[in-house]
């Protein structure tokens, strides 16, 4: 079970994109580009675009995901 | 095409959980290297969108192995073609995997994230009274007065993220096994990525109600277990 303490709605969801598309093993170090309709460019291990905005973008495309996801976290 | 979608590795080279489910409702399984075994699941295309969902899968696969192994996760939307090349692109990194397996057995990791620490930062008093005066210097004074005023801030800001962080760690960092902070200086945001024991989940829990409860001012949010995402070490060949 997750924990959540003084959270806003989209906390956990940021916190996780954080850590899963900018952290974590990373096999290959040049040009990982497996992300479809997102533009991640890696090059050595430096993301240029950050998961913030993608998390923003994400936010308005994919608005009622989140509402999903925040029933099944609660 | 079928290619391979990998979630993780884990510290042995099976496991029993043939009912997991990955991307699209494929099973998960097992793709042995060694002593370890990358988890896998196919994947009928190229690429997979970020979404809340899939990203949320990758985590659900990773959260229901690590009840039972050691586990590092692989950042989101690694794609192989196949296990042989799988296996090739792990073999060097073997030893360096193994040492993180070993290292981070049994730990998860929590977020940290405080979102209201410029409340102190700004002198708005200062401003208005330095702004009203600036208007009878010349454009290039008030230029550089701006600059410096700018300056004045961001370093107060640090401070004060530097004195906010310290006072946390004094409620964390004794129920935790290490800990990574960092200060997002544009959103006035400082964050953290805590290691903590399973043993100690609920310590830490409770260390961080007490640290919003001796800080009530900061805006103190938690979210976890996750993955220790923030705490692997091994890099790939070509980055060593």
């Amino acid at each position: 079970m997750k924990v959540r303490i003084g959270h806003e709605r989209n906390t956990a969801i940021a916190d996780l994109l954080d850590r899963a598309l900018n952290k974590g093993v990373v096999l290959w170090g040049e040009a990982t580009i497996s992300l479809a309709g997102v533009d991640l460019v890696y090059v050595g291990l430096k993301v240029l675009v950050s998961s913030v905005e993608t998390a923003q973008r994400m936010r308005s495309v994919h608005a009622s995901d989140v509402a999903l996801l925040g029933r099944r976290g609660a | 095409m079928t290619m391979l979608y990998v979630y993780g590795i884990v510290d042995s080279p099976r496991f029993d959980r043939t009912s997991l489910k990955g991307h699209d409702g494929a099973d998960v399984f097992a793709v042995p290297c060694g002593d370890c075994a990358a988890v896998a699941s196919d994947l009928s295309r190229r690429t997979i969108a970020p979404s809340p969902r899939s990203v949320w899968l990758h985590e659900h696969v990773l959260d229901t192995l690590m009840r039972r192994h050691a586990v590092l996760p692989l950042r989101f939307a690694t794609i192989v073609p196949d296990a042989g090349m799988l296996r090739n692109r792990l073999r060097p990194m073997h030893r360096a995997l193994a040492g993180d397996l070993r290292r981070l057995r049994g730990k998860i990791e929590f977020a940290l994230r405080v979102t209201n620490i410029h409340a102190g930062w700004l002198h708005a008093g200062d401003a208005e009274r330095d702004g009203a005066a600036a208007q009878v210097l010349p454009p290039g004074t008030r230029y550089l007065r701006a600059k410096a005023e700018r300056w004045r801030e961001r370093t107060a800001g640090e401070d004060a993220a530097r004195r906010i962080e310290r006072e946390l760690r004094r409620h964390l960092d004794p129920v935790a096994e290490n800990a990574v902070w960092a200060l997002a200086t544009r959103s006035a945001t400082l964050t953290a990525s805590y290691l903590v024991e399973r043993k100690e989940v609920s310590a830490f829990v409770a260390a961080v109600v007490d640290a919003r409860a001796c800080h009530p001012a900061l805006d103190v949010s938690c979210t976890g277990p996750w993955a220790p995402y923030s705490f692997v070490t091994v890099r790939p060949p070509e980055a060593w």
